[in-house]
């Protein structure tokens, strides 16, 4: 048996499940199982049995037919078309109407007598982004606890006393 | 009006057949024209059609899907004027949403199904307890029932049976059985994964055989 052969086949088990699921047509079964499917139908009398059983399910739903949507549902759906399409237009029209308005960034800029003050804000606003950048990339390690500083700073001066004491002798600081 | 409706109705009726065997087609799809034309344009252009304000594109979208949203209310609710409440209630939101409507992010059709079964599962929470009161028990007695069973009493059997079904198994087969939508879809529609979906379909068809053997001789008329 080769590896397509194991893949292929499908046990009766599978069979009924399928047939349980998707019916009694197998061409509306999962494309993977059908070939599978077709094989098995043709050597076991019990997946004949299977599918003959789920057509016959198919066939009690099937006396179910789906109804016909009334012409007063359609006349109520097609008028709330009408009425939506409505509002549309009417929205649209209120729009092409309106006189454009500038956008707020041309009207701080626009006007003359403010435009100095604001061309130097934007210049100390981007003054300061761009210097709280830099120092982030500059000093990566600014994080570092200032606590641990301090304590290497008084190591060092405690440190630098104990040398002076032996060089020159504890009289040296009297 | 109510010529424009005829002709909707006339074109409905023409268009969709019984049942829809072309699996997640639209009615249209059936039997499509052989000449490129309006009604050969996909639901994104006639939405987008519609947001630009032309309302008969309205009109050919609700000829493609009305029949089918309200076939799922149908089944869903067991009551025609919920179902149709349904049905307009799914395209008054496509219709409101269309500006918004971004070709080729979703389906049309798959997104309609979505709404639509939502707000079927809105109003089943809502009177869960009393359309459990409703559901009619099977009819146990045989040979009374073989006496006087019409087509609309074996309707109404198997109406009770698949209405007694948990929603969600309820809505998978009327996906896949009676409007044949693919398992992707499908699991699209009702939010859950394809194995779901097989397992909601399986675990549903079991029941509704169990809960109509008693019945598949008078139903079927063997």
């Amino acid at each position: 048996m080769t590896v397509s052969d194991m893949m292929s086949t499908m046990t009766m088990t599978d069979f009924e499940e399928r047939a349980m699921a998707y019916g009694g047509n197998i061409d509306g079964w999962p494309d993977a199982d059908q070939a599978a499917a077709r094989a098995l139908l043709a050597d076991s009398l019990a997946a004949r049995v299977a599918l003959e059983e789920a057509r016959s399910l198919d066939a009690m739903l099937d006396l179910w037919e789906d109804p016909q949507p009334s012409n007063a549902l359609l006349g109520r759906v097609l008028a709330d078309a009408a009425t939506v399409a409505g509002e549309a237009q009417a929205v649209r029209r209120a729009v092409a109407a309106r006189p454009e308005q500038p956008g707020w960034l041309a009207r701080l800029f626009g006007n003359s007598a403010f435009r100095p003050g604001m061309v130097l804000a934007a210049c100390l606003a981007l003054g300061f982004v761009m210097g709280t950048t830099i120092e982030r990339d500059v000093l990566p390690s600014a994080s570092i606890d200032t606590a641990e500083i301090e304590i290497g700073v008084i190591d060092f001066a405690f440190a630098m006393e104990d040398d002076a004491d032996l060089l020159l002798g504890p009289e040296a600081f009297l | 009006m109510t010529a424009g409706i005829a002709t909707v109705s006339a074109s409905l009726m023409e268009a969709a057949p019984a049942r829809y065997r072309q699996g997640g087609a639209s009615m249209t799809e059936t039997p499509r024209p052989a000449t490129v034309g309006v009604d050969a344009e996909d639901d994104d252009a006639l939405i987008l059609r519609f947001a630009a304000g032309d309302q008969s594109a309205a009109r050919l979208l609700t000829e493609r899907h009305l029949g089918r949203v309200l076939a799922l209310a149908t089944r869903m609710l067991r009551d025609t004027a919920e179902a149709e409440d349904v049905a307009q209630e799914a395209l008054l939101r496509a219709w409101r949403n269309a500006a918004k409507w971004e070709p080729g992010r979703a389906k049309f059709s798959t997104w309609l199904h979505k709404v639509a079964l939502n707000l079927c599962y809105d109003r089943l929470r809502k009177r869960k307890s009393a359309s459990l009161d409703e559901v009619a028990e099977p009819v146990d007695d045989r040979a009374s029932v073989q006496q006087d069973m019409e087509a609309s009493e074996r309707l109404a059997v198997l109406q009770t049976a698949i209405a007694a079904l948990p929603e969600r198994q309820r809505a998978a087969i009327q996906l896949r059985h009676f409007e044949e939508r693919g398992n992707d879809e499908t699991a699209e529609i009702l939010g859950v994964s394809v194995e779901a979906v097989e397992s909601l379909l399986s675990r549903g068809r079991r029941a509704l055989r169990d809960k109509l053997a008693g019945q598949r001789a008078l139903l079927l008329e063997e």
